[in-house]
């Protein structure tokens, strides 16, 4: 870290040390001049050792770090290229336009005429020097960013043989004084020359391949066509600079005044030449295929975002109005509409650009245009729609509403659900590359209608199952979540619905004088609207049973106020004990449901009191069909009520559960315990379930009496 | 094709009577088509039906329910449907909900015949 601060440093103390030689150098120069000592030698040595140092530090300090630089910049678009270039052409006019007010009598290694004159040509001789390094951090810049892997190595040679041209120019300023041109000439010029050809080559195969240009619209490659051309033009006259030294031309002695500028400029504006001479070909030669590659750009622009907007968009109509508008912008339509077919043979238009619904209507109604259409579920292309006459369209050709015309039909899931058409008003307005485009478009469309409706109908079930769930949770609070205590008796239940809600529903209630009484019950059906009869239910039990004494009183009211309200079909089984926990007695009711078991020492019985189920008849037949029972029990006895879910489980050995194999459980149970014995149950249907489904919910209750507390 | 147990319904006229044949299992899958046969029945005038379950396995609460959805209104427009020959399983179904109670179910098909031509006379009186 240390040492790249101190280069950075380095880097602008070089600028600073750069600028303080030249002062330098300038002061020696006017004092030289002064003095009248320009022409000895130490002054020669002086001038060439400070221009060499001022051209080295400057080099330095433009092309350090200068790579990780271009690599950083983000942008490395045309327009940066272009403003680039402007500058680089700006300058270098500038260099020619102050070569204008240059006096007039300089002379080829001759004296300034004063003072003025001489730190003018000083400054635009360093100017050039700039204007030299600006141009070879153009040309390394752009060739790199526009590298291929081939060119990578020729850019460096490139920078390498730069490198050694500034270097060795150097001896040859030396070789200059006292007119010792003879290591000049023979040996280093030659040399030099040699390395200025290798890099023109080298720089003219590195601007080989130019994809990036074959992409630019049209304008813009008229755009770069000029600047190049004139940057030819530029690079040819600094060239020249090098080679037409005999002459006497103004800019080219104010610039040797200052050693190494000429060479600088005119070896790089030579490598530049050879660079934008490649340019400049390679964009007139692809100005004729500007239209088709903005066109086929243009294409694949479509598609992209056509794919984005099938993956974005979900919503149906909003789908198809995005792809109208976007086939019409691809294929340079004029008009389009796309139409949707209902399920009545009836059509729609969700989507019309530059078409009226009238014009539309009267297409359908009035021409022969659609039924062409609908022939089959191909794409139709028709190049022009006078000559066409593959089937008859006359009254479409009358109508004269379009010259050219595609179409595209719309799948889903291999039905045809829609048509989208295309007019345009010149004939070959439309032609065949448009179909592939399009037939992309149509399916990349069928994808997502199709996607479209499988989402619409995911959402349907996200939501009915979130409805299910909330159906669930409520369904949870109906059933008791803590058992009142009773006195002298015991109770335990479970209660396991077949699916997300059910339809069995138990309850201990509070009787007219505060009696218990201890309910079960089965909505026909399940799912939903079993859930829904349910939640009715425990309405109608808390409040029926605020009015009853007694089992079959309770079930007597509650068919009187649910028979009306439920549809027919639908009825629900009950069934009702109250114990009588001074007495240890049981009062049984049962409408409809299934058999209460008791067990008794060792023996069990079945308890089945006359009774209808509720829904099915009205007061009267029910009341006058119901019974109650009384029955006794000891201490130890057990009551079993459950719902025919139970029913369908099968034991171990696949038989079926039957009454008469619950009740031989029950009398071979051991339990004094009902929790253990419903315990028991449960565990055994929930491993049943894991291995089979559940056709029906399933409860058992469990009621035993302890004994009266004496 | 539904999958499920297989149900199947005949109907054979009896005189004046509408007799339905019950095959299989009838349950929530296969309820809503003996609706559709009795509802058709009935739109098309038929006010006496007598159900015979002799091939019928097994019943459900949504087969049961059927028959609630068109006695009422049929009874109304002195009409019945009556039941027959019942396997004990299946009867015992009936028997636990009350419907002995509200229809009439007969050990065979001769005695709810019997009964039927009863009720017309019993409406030629009236």
């Amino acid at each position: 870290m240390f040492l790249r601060q101190t280069f950075k440093l380095n880097k602008n103390f070089l600028f600073g040390v750069s600028i303080l030689l030249f002062l330098l150098k300038m002061l020696c120069d006017m004092l030289f001049f002064t003095f009248y000592k320009t022409g000895e030698v130490y002054s020669e040595l002086i001038n060439i050792i400070l221009s060499s140092l001022i051209i080295s530090c400057l080099a330095y300090y433009f092309f350090r770090d200068f790579k990780s630089n271009i690599v950083q910049s983000e942008e490395t678009t045309f327009g940066v290229y272009s403003a680039d270039l402007l500058r680089l052409m700006i300058s270098s006019v500038i260099m020619l336009a102050c070569s204008t007010f240059l006096p007039e009598s300089i002379t080829y290694g001759g004296q300034p005429p004063n003072h003025i004159s001489m730190i003018y040509i000083e400054a635009v001789a360093v100017y050039g020097v700039f204007l030299g390094f600006f141009l070879i951090r153009f040309l390394y810049k752009w060739t790199w960013i526009n590298r291929h892997k081939r060119t990578k190595a020729h850019i460096k040679i490139f920078i390498i043989t730069l490198y050694f041209l500034l270097i060795f120019e150097i001896p040859g300023h030396f070789s200059r004084i006292g007119d010792n041109d003879i290591v000049h000439s023979q040996f280093l010029s030659p040399f030099i020359i040699g390395l200025e050809v290798v890099v023109f080559f080298v720089m003219f195969i590195t601007t080989k391949k130019n994809n990036w240009i074959a992409v630019l619209p049209k304008s813009e490659k008229w755009k770069l066509v000029m600047l190049s051309l004139l940057a030819v033009i530029i690079s040819v006259i600094f060239t020249g600079l090098g080679f037409y030294y005999k002459t006497n031309g103004r800019l080219f002695n104010a610039v040797f005044s200052f050693y190494g500028a000429n060479s600088m400029l005119s070896w790089t504006f030579g490598v530049g030449a050879a660079y934008f001479l490649r340019i400049l070909f390679s964009t007139i030669a692809s100005l004729p295929t500007s239209d088709i590659i903005s066109r086929k750009t243009n294409e694949l622009k479509s598609l992209t975002y056509l794919n984005k907007v099938v993956a974005g968009k979900f919503e149906f109509n909003g789908l198809l109005d995005s792809v109208t508008n976007l086939a019409l912008g691809a294929t340079r339509g004029n008009a389009a509409w796309t139409e949707i077919y209902e399920s009545d043979g009836n059509y729609s238009v969700v989507a019309n650009r530059f078409i009226t619904d009238e014009s539309i209507r009267f297409l359908h109604e009035k021409t022969e245009l659609m039924q062409l259409l609908m022939n089959n579920d191909e794409p139709v292309l028709i190049e022009s729609i006078s000559d066409y006459s593959e089937s008859d369209l006359t009254a479409f050709k009358k109508a004269n509403v379009a010259k050219s015309l595609i179409s595209i039909p719309l799948l889903n899931s291999g039905v045809r659900t829609g048509t989208l058409v295309l007019l345009h008003f010149d004939e070959y307005g439309f032609d065949y590359s448009y179909l592939s485009l399009l037939s992309a478009f149509r399916d990349n469309i069928s994808l997502a209608l199709e996607n479209s409706h499988l989402i619409e109908e995911s959402i349907e079930k996200e939501r009915f199952k979130k409805e299910l769930m909330l159906a669930c949770q409520i369904q949870q609070k109906l059933l008791p979540t803590k058992i009142p205590d009773l006195k002298n008796f015991s109770f335990a239940a479970f209660s396991m619905p077949a699916e997300e809600v059910g339809g069995d529903y138990y309850d201990i209630v509070c009787l007219k004088n505060a009696k218990p009484c201890i309910i079960i019950a089965d909505v026909s059906g399940k799912g939903m609207s079993a859930a829904f009869y349910m939640a009715m239910l425990k309405g109608s039990v808390l409040s029926a049973s605020k009015e009853s004494s007694s089992p079959a009183e309770l079930l007597k009211k509650i068919n009187s106020s649910l028979h009306k309200s439920m549809e027919k079909q639908l009825f629900i089984t009950m069934a009702a004990v109250s114990p009588d926990s001074d007495t240890g007695e049981l009062f049984i009711a049962r409408a409809g449901h299934t058999p209460i078991l008791i067990k008794r020492m060792s023996e069990v019985e079945i308890i089945l009191p006359k009774g209808l189920g509720i829904g099915l008849a009205g007061k009267r037949i029910f009341d006058s069909n119901i019974e109650e029972v009384k029955v006794r029990t000891e201490k130890g006895d057990i009551v079993m009520m459950f719902t025919d879910g139970i029913l369908d489980f099968r034991n171990e050995t696949g038989e079926e559960i039957d009454i008469q194999y619950l009740k031989q459980i029950l009398e071979k149970s051991v339990y004094n315990n009902v929790g253990e014995l419903i315990d028991n149950f449960r565990i055994f249907t929930e491993d049943y379930k894991t291995s089979y489904s559940q056709n029906d919910d399933a409860t058992m209750l469990a009621l035993s009496f302890n004994g009266l507390l004496e | 094709m539904t999958e499920g147990k297989k149900f199947h319904i005949q109907t054979i006229l009896l005189g004046d009577v509408e007799g339905i044949y019950l095959t299989g299992f009838l349950d929530a899958h296969t309820a809503p088509k003996l609706e559709k046969v009795i509802g058709d029945l009935i739109k098309t005038g038929k006010k006496k039906i007598l159900v015979n379950f002799k091939n019928l396995d097994y019943i459900s609460s949504a087969g049961m329910g059927v028959f609630m959805e068109f006695i009422e209104s049929l009874r109304e427009s002195g009409g019945d449907i009556k039941m027959s020959e019942m396997n004990p399983k299946v009867f015992s179904i009936f028997d636990l909900l009350g419907f002995p109670i509200l229809f009439d179910i007969d050990k065979e098909d001769k005695t709810a015949l019997e009964k039927f031509s009863l009720m017309n006379r019993h409406v030629e009186t009236t």
